[in-house]
């Protein structure tokens, strides 16, 4: 990994050209975002001994061989380009059929690939629909494929700078055919040869499924401030928010002072950590600093959803409405304030339109789900999350929802497998473990319930136990048979209701267990206390009431 | 934008919802309600298309509220600013249905308790409104909603001076809570709101924009009336908001330019308006396109086009089984027939003598069509007029299209009943009762006729007074839009000129004012749309110049010509009596008196058969005329005697000047026969008519006439040998001379 803080004019100066060459290249996210990077630096001083900025117009190969080739292309390119930025993408590739240089072949295979992705969407059905199926291919993948290996073995290792493109290209489609590990190898091949392809570090982020294989490939990622960017990145995605992270962040702003994409790693960090304020924070800070930016702006409704800030949620929405009505980002936004309405339907409405603009938006997928659940629609959901998971495997929402909504179908085997999913992505959520807890004890495995509940006890935000898993754990070892470690539990759960959470439904729980517990004992005194408490509690009234009354009639035999 | 939604609705839901809040003292509730439903039940009433926050000022400003201090209107004012988020608009409309009663409760007769929550019944007509502003509310999509909102913040921006005096923290950007701590230069602002507030999405509905066209094709097909200019322009602006305008739009473009004339325009436009309408009415509103468009043939004189869709109409109604229009497209082609006999194939015309009217009528009472049953008992009474049957049939005809119009309450038939009435007057005679009628309708039916009966009530009127052409300078400009009511009212006013121009002494001594005579003519038969009756005016006059010219050879063929095709249509008897009468005129000046004297008789019987007494009185006077011609001076005089008491009556002129001329005629004659005391009181007698008529003529302006009086006069008093009179007489007759 690289640390040494890069010499700010050659990084403006790696910048600028990378805006160009992706942007002639027609990757157009890959040059947006580099030009906010570029943008975000501190101005440069201007140095006098600097001759004013070169024409960057086509920045020229630094290999021989390859610039030569491209000067003779040069005009069937630009022809190539303007149809490729006219969206006529068959034409624009079939132009460029003959060409040699790598550039040329590039935008020849990569119009070709877009080509196959329009139709592919063309030929898809209603989202959701009777006939929607996830199976609809890219039927353009084969040939770019046999195309570009016929490419690599008639260059060997000759390989250079201008090769990284069609490396990144090879990915992708190796990546369709779900060839996960020879992707991330083209893909980290690419990076290493072209660092300032943002694209590229994108879809490799997209091929780690966990921590460890981001571990794995450190070694083998170039030394770039951009590696730093795309570890920030990965890590942010992978849900990892330790004080590390968050110090690699600070340096990251020290070159890239005003960086929203930055500042919404950071924001994004905090929302996994469950810190909502200071994401609200930094959301409204980027917002009112670039109102039009739609970017991530789904994330930031989740975050005022959970916030349950209607009033602002309602302005959020009407600001990416008032931008753009037709983004996936701000139908999801829309489609979050509905569902905060409890307007269930308008909101699949949205994010069904979210979807249908783009079928591979993820947070669409997984809010849909949630809807569908709230309809009391679980095969629908089931459906949404499992599409939610296939576009991208590291959405614990998803697979926690697949577990949710199988439990309500009583499947809990099936639910068990899925709350792993969620909680190997998510270790330290309570949430998650509890739910395989609960699935264990529906399964009547106490011991592996109670383990699952013991797991459910360690938090790194929160160090008070929650009563409920205490009640849980309690009850479990009573299904073991193990009544006194029962009691124990039920002890510790009236403990911590002293301490810390006050009365709930489930400290009352335990406690009713316990006068029960004490009864059964044939401790009266202690059973009484118990139940007299619960009487005031207000909780299980009756119940209580009706122990006090037998309870009382007993000792007064004893003591008779 | 919206369908139905505006800004000014949400206002009314906020006096709702503080009426369910029971914030209303007794004393107003009623005034305050009744301005609300004022506007939820007829807002085609109200004169304003937009309710502003200024009405809703003026209607609760004096409104005390249940919070003592407080009028009315600052509790709305203080309801509508706490809407302060897009998402508080979102709940107030969610909010609302709260106030409505559960359907399983609502068996329970709501009681209201003074100062509790009251709520509404869902039935109601406040609950009605909260539903469906509700419905309404919940279909709106995202960014409707959120134009609804922008409109609704520039709707209440106007009361924030009077917001701030109750609520100080209130500021310019207090309208929306979010903005809290911006300012109107922060980009958020803009993007949100839009820098200038230019918005005026949403101050009028799609249902607004409705009732507007439903305004305008009520007044253009009820009333015949066109929209004036200025106005059209207003209207086009307020249909330019992006609301979705509904294909009504078409239908009165299509009338627009119906009655402007425009005949490509019109049919352009009504193809268009069905083929919009097609796909949510399907072929069920066939017939009517049909009928429209056999209509408008009608009107712009392709009869024969006309007739051909007519007939599709009739039959895909009987197809339908769509008796209204069935019965209405028979009434239509039965009038047709009537007024356009010679284009009607033969097959039509003979079932329209068979089945005609006892079969419409019949249906109508079938089918409860009050307004086509009275129509056709009119028709039934025309009928009876045209073929001169008896009066009393036609008496009861009117009276039972009469008693249908006010029983039934149906204003727009009133014009052509009393149309008719006036009518049936005149041709009795009964001048005085005609343009009473004509009056009355004039003074009390106007508002609610069709344009068109009201012009030609004016022009009626006019034709029978004196003040003709001031009369008809007064018609509203307004009626005169209509193309159809144009040419109507330009044929009269160019007949009153033509007879103006006849009467006038023209420079040379025999021809009158020829010249502006024949032009006048010239333009008046070249329009191709004429009444009938007009028609035949303008006929009348062309003999009476060609004759008033001595052209008698040319005069007679087109009098020939004329009675045959009044024979052919088989026209109005009255029409004909008079064609005759003139025609026995003409043979009596051409010198064939025997035969214009059968002629005359022959008319004169026909008129007191069909009891058409000025025809008859008519042709009595060309009846003495011929007599005198042939010497007979004291039948002739006798005759007249006896009749000129009912002619009197009759109230016309012109019968009146003939008639006293002709009785001085008859006194000269018998002056000839007679020798001193005897001719002189006849002479004298003479003087006395000619006198008199030389008033009438002068009523009519008619200088020629009264120029052949005087000249008659001055050789009357040469005859008896006073100078003095004589020289006065030719002094008159020099200045008639001198003013024509």
């Amino acid at each position: 990994m690289a640390t040494e803080v890069p010499d700010p004019h050659q990084l403006h100066a790696a910048l600028q050209t990378a805006v160009l060459k992706c942007s002639e290249r027609c990757l157009y996210q890959a040059a947006k975002w580099a030009a906010e990077a570029l943008t975000s630096m501190p101005p440069l001083v201007p140095q006098n001994d600097t001759p004013l900025p070169q024409t960057y117009l086509h920045p020229t190969s630094s290999h021989e061989k390859e610039a030569i080739l491209q000067a003779g292309e040069l005009p069937t390119y630009l022809l190539s380009k303007s149809y490729f930025d006219v969206h006529e993408y068959d034409r624009s590739s079939a132009v460029l059929a003959n060409c040699k240089s790598s550039k040329s072949r590039f935008l020849h295979l990569y119009a070709q690939y877009i080509a196959g992705e329009k139709r592919r969407d063309e030929e898809s059905e209603m989202i959701l629909g009777p006939l929607d199926t996830a199976a609809t291919q890219n039927r353009e993948v084969q040939s770019i494929l046999s195309t570009l290996e016929a490419i690599f073995t008639e260059k060997g290792d000759n390989i250079n700078e201008d090769d990284s493109w069609l490396l990144y290209l090879y990915g992708i489609v190796l990546l369709k055919q779900k060839n996960e590990d020879e992707a991330r190898a083209s893909f980290i091949k690419s990076v290493n040869l072209y660092p300032y392809n943002w694209s590229a570090w994108l879809e490799l982020g997209s091929t780690l499924g966990n921590l460890g294989d981001l571990n794995n490939i450190l070694q083998s990622l170039p030394n770039n401030i951009m590696t730093n960017i795309f570890v920030l990145y990965s890590n942010q995605e992978l849900y990892q928010t330790s004080d590390p992270v968050h110090a690699q962040l600070a340096d990251l702003q020290t070159i890239f002072p005003t960086s929203a994409f930055l500042k919404t790693q950071r924001a994004l960090l905090y929302y996994h950590a469950r810190e909502f304020d200071e994401a609200e924070t930094i959301f409204d800070s980027i917002v009112k600093a670039d109102p039009h930016r739609l970017d991530c702006l789904d994330h930031y409704s989740n975050i005022l959803y959970v916030m349950e800030r209607r009033p602002k949620l309602g302005f959020i929405a009407q600001l990416a409405s008032a931008t753009d009505k037709f983004r996936p980002e701000t139908c999801c936004v829309v489609g979050n304030y509905y569902s905060l309405k409890s307007e269930h339907e308008k909101a699949v409405m949205y994010f069904r339109r979210a979807l249908t603009l783009d079928r591979g938006f993820l947070s669409a997928w997984t809010l849909m789900g949630h809807e569908y659940v709230e309809m009391k629609n679980t095969h629908a959901a089931i459906e949404a999350y499992r599409r939610a998971v296939d576009v991208n495997r590291k959405d614990y929402r998803a697979w926690y929802g697949l577990g949710l909504s199988y439990e309500v179908l009583e499947m809990h085997y099936y639910a068990l497998f899925y709350f792993q999913r969620a909680a190997s992505l998510r270790p330290y959520d309570p949430q998650m473990w509890q739910a395989m807890g609960s699935c264990f004890d529906r399964m009547n495995r106490p011991s592996e319930a109670i383990k699952a509940y013991k797991r459910a006890l360690i938090s790194p935000t929160n160090t008070s136990p929650d009563t409920a898993v205490l009640l849980q754990i309690g009850l479990m070892f009573e299904k073991l048979n193990n009544q006194k470690e029962a009691a124990r539990w039920m002890e510790m759960c009236l403990k911590e209701e002293d301490e810390n959470s006050g009365v709930t439904q489930a400290t009352s729980k335990a406690r009713m267990w316990l006068a029960r517990w004490e009864f059964v004992n044939q401790n009266w005194a202690k059973a009484a206390e118990y139940a007299n408490e619960l009487c005031q509690d207000g909780q299980e009234i009756e119940e209580a009431k009706a122990l006090v009354r037998d309870l009382r009639s007993r000792m007064e035999v004893g003591k008779m | 934008m919206s369908r139905y939604l505006t800004s000014g609705k949400i206002a009314l839901l906020a006096l709702v919802e503080l009426y369910a809040e029971s914030r209303f003292p007794n004393q107003s509730v009623v005034p305050v309600l009744s301005f609300v439903i004022r506007h939820l039940v007829s807002p085609k009433e109200n004169t304003a298309f937009i309710l502003t926050l200024e009405h809703i000022k003026s209607a609760t400003l004096h409104q005390p509220s249940a919070v003592v201090g407080r009028t009315i209107f600052d509790l709305l004012l203080k309801k509508l600013w706490e809407i302060n988020s897009f998402d508080a608009l979102h709940t107030f409309f969610a909010n609302i249905q709260t106030y409505l009663i559960e359907p399983e409760h609502a068996d329970k007769s709501p009681v209201r308790v003074h100062g509790e929550k009251s709520m509404l019944s869902r039935t109601s007509v406040l609950g009605c409104f909260v539903r469906r502003a509700a419905l309404e509310y919940v279909r709106l999509q995202f960014h409707d909603a959120v134009s609804l909102w922008r409109s609704f913040i520039a709707y209440r921006e106007p009361t924030l001076a009077m917001w701030k005096k109750r609520n100080l923290g209130a500021g310019p950007m207090s309208f929306d809570v979010n903005l809290k701590g911006l300012g109107f230069g922060d980009g958020v602002v803009g993007v949100v709101y839009g820098r200038g507030k230019e918005s005026r999405d949403c101050t009028v509905s799609t249902d607004d924009v409705e009732r507007l066209l439903e305004f305008q094709v009520e007044s253009m097909q009820r009333m015949g009336t066109r929209i004036p200019d200025d106005m059209q322009v207003q209207l086009r602006q307020m249909l330019s908001t992006n609301v979705t305008i509904p294909a009504l739009t078409h239908y009165v473009e299509f009338l627009n330019s119906w009655r402007s004339g425009d005949y490509p325009g019109s049919f352009d436009n009504l193809h268009r308006y069905f083929d919009y309408t097609m796909h949510n009415r399907d072929r069920t509103f066939y017939q009517y396109a049909l009928l429209n468009l056999a209509i408008l043939q009608a009107d712009f004189g392709c009869y024969r086009e006309s007739i051909l869709a007519m007939q599709e109409t009739i039959n895909t109604a009987r197809e339908n089984k769509d008796m209204a229009c069935l019965n209405f497209s028979l009434s239509w082609l039965y009038h047709f027939h009537k007024a356009h006999p010679q284009d009607c194939p033969d097959v039509i015309s003979s079932r329209m003598e068979r089945e005609s009217l006892q079969f419409l009528k019949a249906k109508a009472k079938e089918g409860g069509m009050h307004h086509l049953q009275s129509m056709a008992h009119l028709s039934e009474a025309k009928q009876i007029l045209v073929g001169g049957e008896s009066i009393p049939a036609a008496f009861e005809s009117i009276l039972r299209s009469s008693h249908l119009n006010v029983t039934k309450n149906i204003h727009n038939a009133m014009g052509s009943q009393i149309l008719l009435q006036s009518s049936l007057w005149s041709r009795m005679g009964i001048s005085y009762l005609s343009w009473m009628n004509c009056e009355l309708f004039l003074s009390k039916y106007r508002v609610n006729s069709p344009i068109e009966d009201v012009v030609k009530a004016l022009c009626r009127s006019a034709y029978i007074t004196d003040e003709a052409l001031e009369r008809l300078d007064q018609v509203d400009q307004e009626c005169l839009r209509t193309l159809k009511v144009y040419q109507y009212w330009a044929t009269y006013v160019g007949l009153l000129k033509l007879r103006q121009a006849m009467y006038k002494f023209g420079p040379s001594h025999h021809t009158g004012d020829t010249a502006a005579a024949e032009l006048l003519l010239q333009q008046l038969s070249a329009s191709p749309y004429v009444e009938p009756d007009c028609a035949l005016e303008i006929a009348i006059c062309r003999l009476d110049l060609l004759s008033r010219r001595g052209n008698y050879s040319a005069a007679l063929t087109a009098i020939t010509q004329l009675s045959e095709e009044l024979v052919r249509d088989r026209a109005d008897i009255y029409h004909r009596i008079r064609v005759m009468i003139i025609k026995a005129d003409l043979l009596s000046k051409c010198g064939r008196t025997v035969k214009g004297l059968s002629v005359a008789i022959s008319a004169a019987t026909i008129a007191w058969r069909s009891r058409l007494l000025p025809a008859l009185f008519q042709a009595f006077r060309t009846i003495a005329n011929i007599l005198i011609h042939m010497g007979e001076f004291s039948a002739a005089y006798s005759m007249m005697d006896n009749i000129m008491p009912q002619v009197l009556e009759c109230e016309d002129a012109y019968l009146n000047a003939q008639c006293f001329s002709c009785l001085a005629d008859a006194q000269m004659g018998l002056a000839g026969a007679r020798k001193g005391a005897g001719r002189n009181e006849c002479l004298h007698r003479a003087l006395e008519f000619i006198d008199r008529g030389f008033a009438e003529y002068s009523r009519i302006r008619d200088a020629r006439s009264q120029m052949t009086l005087m000249s008659q006069k001055a050789r009357i008093q040469d005859f008896t040998g006073e100078k003095s009179l004589r020289d006065d007489a030719v002094k008159w007759y020099k200045q008639l001379k001198k003013g024509s």
